[in-house]
């Protein structure tokens, strides 16, 4: 067990050095740095300043070497386009993401588990059918045009709900019930399919010959087997869920991390992206290493494996 | 092997007919495929058909409602420049149609090569390309068009260039285990005793054990590509003026929200649309593809 983290801790290592080597040769390839890492309407006098402030004039080995420390150490300089250092900013944003983004981890997999299971013990009767149906429809939408429905109908429509920013609770409904919506339609299929592989395997048919009760056929038989890929299936959906975030928080002008980074990328502020890229890739790894761990511990078949 | 080379052709045909027939057979697998000929039917002909211009604007008749609305707008209304919403749809399918399948299929083949040279190849280039692979799946496509666009500014060939080469991942990761197994098999080590190369050996003996997922994979990722090029047109950083996809739609409606609806409604539903007959032929394939010992019948658990 304590190789196999040191394994994955080595890759989050490897993650942060891999995507510092990406951004560091991107840079490098798309013509002069300095004019990436300068304002926009920097003039020659501007540029010069920024070449000697990044030490762009020291040989290119020296120049990767000092952005893997700049990196590892987190320290991202100072933004652009804001008057601040690069690390507050972000902090502060991903703060203001983590009020929709937990809700939506804390609730998509339990709704998700309960509509899968449900479809899982009624796979030929037509509620279970209707369940799928209507997850795979909303599987379909794209997750900006259920933001832009659901802004359409409970903002414009109903005026229930504000339609943008994030200064009260009722702000975070739409954010919130978008990114719980595409994960449940994707996950309850796949919950369901886990189910239905879980309930046909030799365990749980054992269990039901035994005549042991439904609920703990289910519960203590069948979810188990079922539990695992689910995990690793979550991870992938954390992965999913920034893409969204990026896209959801600039069209509901949320004050998040995904917002910040757009807007970056729009006003050519690069030490912002540079961290927020950074920031994502931390955040996906570390909670993949996690949900790896977790898996780990309830599949006895693995552990003995290592 | 003078015996072996004309059966394998007519095995593997066979096998692919097959497939085809039993996607075919079943409502998901008829569906989508359906819907795909549809789709691909207007991306090709529709620009010839439609009369309207899908950038001639109207600013006289701005956010007209749909005809059905009892408006002015035509078919699917008029947006904020007075353009029409239908004949931009039609027009616009073209682009988004044609990033996904490229991207996908550009990743395809690329994920296939690598896929097999890892499996093959377990001593040094393996290890090498799966952490790789490992590294690369911190970055969603996303994220990767967005630090792009930052680094290089925004631009629709070099997005796809980009996310082609970054999307092997999910090939290489689903089918190294498999041709592993294969290359473990008598066949193979009979076909290398023979003196077969292993690029060789790799294509006509392996490759055929593997393209199922890839062919699976390929119908979702297409779908996948065409949102993330709409996301990051959405947002201004993918495909610039003159040109325009569905997502640059969306872009230009986002603001009109208020006003004109329609403009956001019509090409969000052609990405439905899309998405939606791309994962019904994917779960179709699939199906086909895979005899797993699921239950048919009901678990009578409740």
């Amino acid at each position: 067990m304590i190789g196999f983290l040191a394994r994955r801790l080595g890759l989050l290592l490897l993650v942060v050095f891999g995507v510092t080597t990406v951004l560091f040769v991107l840079t490098r390839l798309s013509g002069d740095p300095a004019a990436i890492m300068s304002p926009p309407d920097a003039g020659p006098e501007v540029l010069a300043a920024t070449r000697e402030r990044l030490g762009l004039n020291d040989p290119l080995w020296l120049q990767y070497v000092n952005t893997l420390v700049s990196t590892f150490t987190f320290d991202f300089g100072q933004s652009f386009a804001m008057d601040t250092s690069v690390s507050s900013v972000l902090w502060s944003r991903l703060g203001t993401s983590l009020y929709i983004i937990i809700p939506a981890l804390v609730i998509g997999p339990l709704v998700s588990m309960a509509i899968g299971v449900y479809a899982a013990l009624r796979p030929t009767r037509r509620s279970g059918r209707a369940v799928m149906g209507a997850a795979f429809l909303t599987d379909g939408v794209p997750y900006f045009l259920l933001a832009f429905i659901l802004i359409l109908v409970f903002a414009i429509q109903l005026g229930w709900l504000p339609a943008t920013g994030n200064a009260s609770y009722a702000a975070l409904v739409i954010p919130v019930a978008v990114l719980t919506l595409q994960a449940v339609s994707a996950t309850s299929r796949l919950v369901r399919g886990q189910m239905l592989d879980a309930l046909g395997q030799g365990p749980v048919q054992t269990a039901r010959s035994l005549g042991l009760s439904p609920a703990v056929v289910l519960f203590r038989h069948a979810l188990p087997l079922a539990l695992p890929p689910l995990l690793a299936w979550l991870g992938i959906q954390f992965s999913f869920l920034f893409s969204s975030l990026l896209v959801l928080e600039p069209i509901m002008n949320y004050g998040g991390i995904g917002n910040l980074l757009v807007r970056s990328v729009n006003q050519r502020d690069f030490p912002v992206v540079q961290a927020c890229v950074v920031v994502f890739a931390v955040l996906i790894t570390t909670v993949n290493i996690a949900l790896d761990v977790a898996v780990r511990g309830l599949d006895p078949r693995l552990r003995k494996a290592s | 092997m003078s015996s072996s080379a004309p059966a394998a052709p007519v095995a593997r045909r066979s096998r692919a007919r097959q497939v085809a027939a039993s996607t075919w057979a079943s409502a998901t697998g008829r569906t989508g495929l359906v819907m795909l000929a549809i789709t691909l039917l207007v991306a090709v002909f529709g620009p010839l058909l439609v009369s309207t211009s899908p950038t001639a604007q109207n600013l006289m008749a701005t956010n007209q409602p749909p005809s059905w609305l009892g408006g002015s707008g035509g078919l699917m209304g008029t947006d904020a420049l007075g353009r029409d919403v239908f004949s931009r749809a039609v027009h616009g399918l073209r682009l988004s149609l044609l990033f996904g399948l490229g991207v996908a299929t550009a990743s395809a083949v690329l994920g296939l090569a690598l896929g097999l040279l890892a499996g093959y190849e377990q001593r040094f280039a393996g290890p090498v390309l799966l952490r790789l692979a490992d590294i690369q799946f911190a970055l969603p496509f996303v994220v990767v068009g967005l630090a792009l666009t930052a680094v290089m500014g925004p631009g629709i060939l070099k997005l796809s260039i980009v996310l082609a080469i970054w999307g092997w991942t999910v090939y290489a990761r689903t089918i190294v285990t498999s041709v592993a197994q294969v290359c473990r098999m008598d066949y193979i080590t009979a076909a290398r005793t023979h003196g077969m190369g292993a690029t060789r050996l790799l294509l006509r003996h392996v490759t055929p054990n593997v393209l199922g997922p890839v062919v699976v994979l390929w119908t979702t990722s297409a779908g996948v590509m065409i949102l993330v090029e709409s996301s990051l047109s959405l947002l201004g950083l993918g495909t610039q003026p003159p040109s325009f996809s569905l997502g640059t739609m969306l872009g230009d409606a986002t603001t009109q929200l208020r006003l004109a609806w329609w403009a956001v409604v019509a090409p969000g539903s052609v990405l439905l649309w899309i998405v939606l007959a791309f994962n019904l032929t994917g779960d179709g394939l699939r199906d086909a593809l895979s005899s797993s010992g699921r239950i048919e019948h009901d678990p009578e658990l409740v």
